[in-house]
């Protein structure tokens, strides 16, 4: 039985934790009030482009040829990982990386050759630990989420796609839903057209496309939009795990902060029960010696 | 009089939505204006002023990078990569950027041209707009 100075000792430690645990919630919970303002601030933006994107490949007639568009056989591709920097997110990231190990397995099966590219320390302590081929590792990327930090990666990204032989690129990263629910996600991000909502650009061809100007020409604009798109993808997953990020380390902060409160209890317990027990052996030794006299 | 709905979205929020008589763009060649009933109209947008004149005034933006929607309905979406009001520029930073490129332009030795001047048009044209303030 651990004497009442030794229980003291831990009930201090455990209340010590939990004044952090506390202190870790209440910041979580004021920058995830921020990274959620801003996904919500940014759809917008995401829906009118997808909008005018609709309209500009509705006045192309269907047919626009596009390096990136251009659909090919898989046999090497670039998996990027977006992980948070720091831990104490609960399993947001060993979710995510749960599903990349499926993920990448998955694509090996059939011969493809899966190349990684962590942006983010928790993806490249992950990727250090497997043996694949990893490009470029990034850190911090989920600090800031800024559209200017996104053009530059999406523009590295096109590069890859156009001059390292990468037949496809995606994305992971961890999508939100709510304070509570986040899901891991696996986006195409190259050659663009299924990451919106799985529809290809290659519809069914209107006889008269809609009247519409494109300045100065479709096809410059095309291609301007499509390399615009890639970093509206980044972006957005950018703010996503940002928003989980701070969401899962409020929860799990939330939890462990209610955890420390019920060892607490179960400490205080058996901190009163060994003195209620010291106390009785105090009584016991005090009246025994009475009796001897 | 039929009116112009008019967005103008960042990537990263909404810049402002206006009521307006009238747009005027700075177009990758030029100026351009819309008025109610134009045609619609996809157009790259350049560096500069955007103006919204409004019945209540005319309202002045920076904006670089991005496009022009012009849609049925007379609903204009401005879709670029920055905007800022007049009393959101950094009048100091934008005097700097202009003197960096400047100097970047001067000595010529291998500096990437075209990056700065594309630079010292943005410095440019933010201080043509933050003067929009003090008038």
């Amino acid at each position: 039985m651990p004497s009442l100075k030794d229980i003291r000792r831990r009930i201090g430690s455990v209340k010590n934790t939990q004044k952090i645990t506390r202190a870790m919630k209440l910041v979580a919970a004021a920058k995830f009030a921020r990274a959620n303002a801003a996904v919500v601030a940014a759809r917008p933006y995401g829906a009118a482009f997808q909008a005018m994107v609709e309209r500009l490949v509705a006045a192309a007639g269907g047919s626009v040829p596009s390096p990136l568009l251009n659909e090919r056989e898989e046999h090497k591709i670039l998996l990027v990982l977006l992980s948070t920097d720091r831990g104490f997110c609960g399993g947001l990231n060993s979710n995510l990386f749960k599903q990349a190990v499926q993920f990448i397995n998955a694509k090996r099966r059939d011969g493809v050759q899966v190349d990684l590219m962590p942006w983010g320390r928790r993806a490249r302590q992950f990727s250090a630990k497997l043996s694949y081929e990893v490009q470029d590792p990034r850190e911090k990327v989920l600090d800031k989420p800024s559209y200017g930090l996104a053009k530059e990666l999406a523009a590295d990204l096109v590069h890859r796609f156009e001059h390292e032989g990468y037949d496809r690129v995606y994305l992971g990263f961890v999508e939100f839903k709510s304070a509570m629910s986040q899901v891991p996600k696996f986006a195409q991000v190259l050659p663009v057209g299924k990451s919106h909502s799985g529809r290809s650009h290659k519809e069914p061809e209107i006889a008269f496309g809609p009247d519409i100007l494109v300045e100065p020409s479709i096809q410059e604009v095309l291609e301007q939009v499509l390399k615009r798109e890639v970093a509206g993808l980044i972006f957005r997953a950018m703010l996503e795990g940002a928003a989980s990020e701070h969401g899962a380390r409020m929860t799990a902060m939330d939890s462990a902060t209610n955890n420390a409160n019920e060892v607490l209890r179960r400490m205080k317990i058996q901190y009163n029960r060994a003195r209620q027990a010291a106390i009785t052996k105090e009584l016991i030794e005090i009246t025994s010696g009475a009796q001897a006299l | 009089m039929a009116e112009l709905h008019v967005s103008i979205l960042t990537p990263a929020k909404v810049a402002g939505t206006f009521s307006a008589e009238q747009v005027q763009v700075p177009g990758i060649d030029g100026y351009l204006g819309v008025l109610p009933g134009h045609t619609q109209l996809i157009s790259e947008l350049g560096v500069g002023e955007l103006l919204v004149h409004t019945r209540q005034g005319i309202e002045s933006y920076f904006v670089s990078g991005g496009y022009l929607d012009v849609g049925e309905g007379n609903h204009v979406t401005i879709l670029v990569d920055i905007a800022e009001k007049p009393v959101d520029i950094k009048v100091d930073r934008a005097k700097d950027a202009r003197q960096r490129a400047l100097s970047r332009l001067d000595d010529k030795s291998g500096v990437d041209v075209l990056r700065a001047q594309a630079a010292l048009r943005r410095a440019e044209q933010r201080l043509v707009v933050a003067a929009r303030l003090s008038k």
